[in-house]
């Protein structure tokens, strides 16, 4: 966990007093909406549906017990008690009212918080593996580079007022659990035996309306480069992104534009042209925040824990659990904690305050102090002991935190949908609940396995459905909610765009087809096969035809 | 119009080169920014004169376009044609360090004082803009914000400056 100087403190606080200000004209009458508009948008205050809604940044995925207690604790005092974790990694508050505002980003800068730069036409707030620091896979930590460069593109001169949002993932390990290639920038950190540490950098891959999955324009960049290759693709997208449509305005349509080559060619001109030039401080910046990153100090532990065993033979559903919650830890004795903000009916990613209290304690005094949100919007502790999960996992039960569904088909992601959002067609949410109603914890759960859904309530994709094995999108047909469906998509370093399986289908529609598909899966898999697997290996037409009776 | 020199938070120093419609003849003195068409078509004859001359380039200018003229122009101005549009920070950017432009760089149209240390961050010297409220704005905002991370067009220490505890080393390729 990065620990703020008093210069990440100065740089927060004094944004705070602006507007504090600003909000009172506002109040006041003083500031029309629209002038209002930009200064909120700064500081991560949107207008919704209902309300205004805050999304505080939590800089890849990161936090530590108090800062997770401070998130509680706004959610009792300024909202309805509960809070929403995001795709991006992010908490919104749906239900702050205007004026507590200013003192709820001054309660976050105590914390070492902030919503800077969670909206608006800027580098948004950064994300990463969630398992960074903790994964069996990786190379090393990424977060102190995502750190390196959350400083480098805060309140950035040159690049706040881009064509369209901007976002940038990091990784550190083979396996993808980032989204790299659904990002403006992916960066995958590596270490080559003849070059050196490095980045393969993508660019412009993306959701919402024109999907794509971006395309590699540098297999290996020295990490030393890593800030002047950011500031060279980010001015060429500054100056030739597209500002006449916000549908188009996004980097990779630039990139598909130009072709990836051509632009991985002005890239690098413009890099080569200012890397002479270029500071050599970004390096010794990156080994000061790494001394800033409290790292766990952990234990030379045995890889098998006696206790750990025993607890799986006497309690079935901890067996459960473990099977399936837990991921590798780098270091023996060890594992990653998934928690899954998915009960039965439940709706993705909301937690309460009392609920982010027993998280903050369970990581406070079995995890190393250590808590991630994942872009999945569930909650992670990345280092707990194996002695300790059976205890962890009687804590977490009794909180309602102990869903053993992490990546089947009850662990859905969804939007907010048009129960808050004022850009949504439809809700995703009840279809969420729905779905997860039927499959939570059930047999037919358990023999399908592995199953990403992900729902969107409108073409800009927040709910990533593009990337689910099995997609929805909500959509308006002549005012009539209608759900599109998509299938084979995926995140991870095989990363897919699911395809369309023809017309769309009601609310109802909608659940049953999820069904047909899931039964085909079942009918047409081999041995070991997860339902991506199959899908890939059988293609649409069998889907096709079992949906709608024609391939 | 009110003019305000970002470093000194005031404009009473600045010339103001007003801009000169394309058919209007060149005054008989003072300073005066011209169209980029109007330079390219006639800047020869316009230069001839020996009047400081200024130009005012539209946002999606290439910085290329205007480094023919850069030895001999006082003042580019850069046209913002709607607040969000911050292609002007790439352009004054590259005007100061691809071609060590040492001019003026004026920004004119669409500003909102939420611009004022990003133009001065990015190469920019001075702003003109039709309400003086803009202007008041900025001038606090300038004196208020004075910390930032990144290296930029600005002398001043960033933060990772502040935090070594030295200035910037350039890095060998």
């Amino acid at each position: 966990m990065y620990v703020y100087d008093e210069y990440d403190h100065a740089m927060v606080t004094k944004r705070i007093a602006e507007f504090r200000a600003a909000v009172a004209r506002r109040l006041s009458g003083e500031l029309p909406e629209d002038a209002f508009k930009l200064i909120r948008q700064m500081n991560g205050v949107y207008l919704q549906l209902h309300a205004y809604m805050l999304r505080v940044a939590i800089p890849y995925g990161s936090l530590n017990p108090a800062q997770m207690r401070r998130l509680a604790e706004i959610a009792r005092r300024f909202d309805r008690g509960y809070g929403h974790f995001t795709t991006r990694q992010n908490i919104q508050y749906n239900w702050i009212a205007l004026r507590d505002m200013p003192d709820v980003l001054e309660a976050l800068a105590e914390a070492g918080m902030h919503a800077i730069q969670t909206s608006g036409n800027v580098i948004r707030n950064l994300t990463a593996d969630h398992y960074a620091g903790a994964a069996a896979d990786e190379v090393d930590d990424p977060r102190p580079y995502a750190e390196l460069i959350r400083q480098w593109s805060t309140l950035h001169p040159e690049f706040s007022f881009l064509p369209r949002k901007f976002k940038i993932a990091v990784t550190a390990a083979p396996h993808d659990r980032a989204a790299v290639r659904f990002h403006d920038i992916g960066l995958v950190l590596h270490d080559d035996p003849e070059r050196g540490r490095g980045f393969e950098v993508i660019v412009g891959g993306g959701q919402g309306r024109t999907p794509f999955v971006g395309p590699t324009i540098r297999a290996h960049l020295p990490e030393a480069h890593l800030l002047a290759y950011l500031e060279a693709i980010l001015r060429l997208y500054n100056e030739l992104g597209r500002r006449d449509n916000a549908y188009k305005a996004r980097i990779k349509i630039l990139v598909h534009a130009l072709g990836a080559e051509e632009f991985a060619r002005r890239v690098e001109a413009e890099f080569a042209r200012i890397l002479p030039a270029t500071d050599d401080l970004p390096m010794r910046e990156l080994a000061r925040i790494r001394d800033r990153f409290l790292t766990p100090d952990f234990a030379d532990l045995p890889a098998h824990d006696p206790a750990f065993e025993e607890a799986k033979r006497a309690d079935p559903a901890f067996a459960r659990w473990a099977a399936r919650n837990l991921a590798p830890h780098k270091r023996p004795g060890y594992r990653i904690v998934n928690i899954a903000l998915k009960p039965g009916g439940g709706i993705p990613g909301d937690a309460t305050a009392g609920q982010m209290e027993t998280v903050a304690d369970l990581a406070e005094r079995y995890g190393h102090g250590d808590i991630r949100v994942t872009h999945e919007q569930n909650l992670v502790l990345p280092h707990v002991r194996l002695g300790d999960l059976p205890t962890v996992h009687a804590v977490l039960a009794e909180a309602g935190l102990a869903s053993a569904n992490l990546g089947l088909a009850s662990d859905i992601i969804a939007c907010p949908g048009l129960d808050y959002c004022v850009l949504a067609n439809a809700r995703s949410i009840p279809i969420a609940q729905t779905l997860s109603q039927r499959f939570a914890g059930t047999e037919r759960e358990a023999a399908v396995g592995p199953l990403r859904i992900k729902i969107s309530g409108c073409i800009n994709a927040c709910g990533h459905h593009h990337a689910g094995h099995i997609g929805i999108l909500g959509v308006d047909r002549k005012g009539t909610e209608m759900y599109q469906l998509t299938l084979g998509g995926s995140a991870d370093e095989t990363a897919a765009i699911g395809e369309i399986t023809g017309r769309g289908f009601d609310e109802d529609g909608i659940v049953e087809a999820v069904e047909t598909v899931i039964d085909t899966y079942l009918g047409q898999r081999q041995e070991g096969e997860d339902f991506l697997a199959t899908y890939r290996r059988i293609g649409l037409a069998p889907f096709k035809e079992a949906l709608y009776g024609t391939p | 119009m009110e003019r305000l020199d970002l470093r000194r938070l005031t404009g009473a120093d600045l010339d103001p080169f007003p801009l000169l419609a394309d058919e209007a003849p060149l005054p008989a003195g003072g300073t005066a920014r011209v169209s980029l068409v109007r330079l390219e078509a006639d800047g020869e004859r316009l230069f001839a004169a020996g009047r400081r001359l200024g130009v005012e380039a539209p946002a999606e200018t290439a910085a290329e376009r205007l480094r023919p003229w850069l030895d001999r122009l006082a003042l580019v101005a850069l046209h913002v044609p709607t607040f969000s549009d911050g292609r002007v920070f790439s352009l004054a950017r590259r005007l100061r360090e691809q071609y060590a432009f040492g001019g003026e760089i004026r920004a004119v149209g669409h500003l909102l004082a939420d611009h004022a240390e990003f133009l001065l961050r990015s190469g920019v010297d001075s702003v003109e803009v039709a309400a003086p409220r803009v202007i008041e704005s900025m001038r606090q905002r300038l004196q208020l914000y004075g910390l930032w991370y990144q290296d930029a067009v600005d002398a001043r220490p960033t933060i990772v400056e502040l935090r070594h505890g030295r200035t910037r080393r350039r890095l060998a390729s």
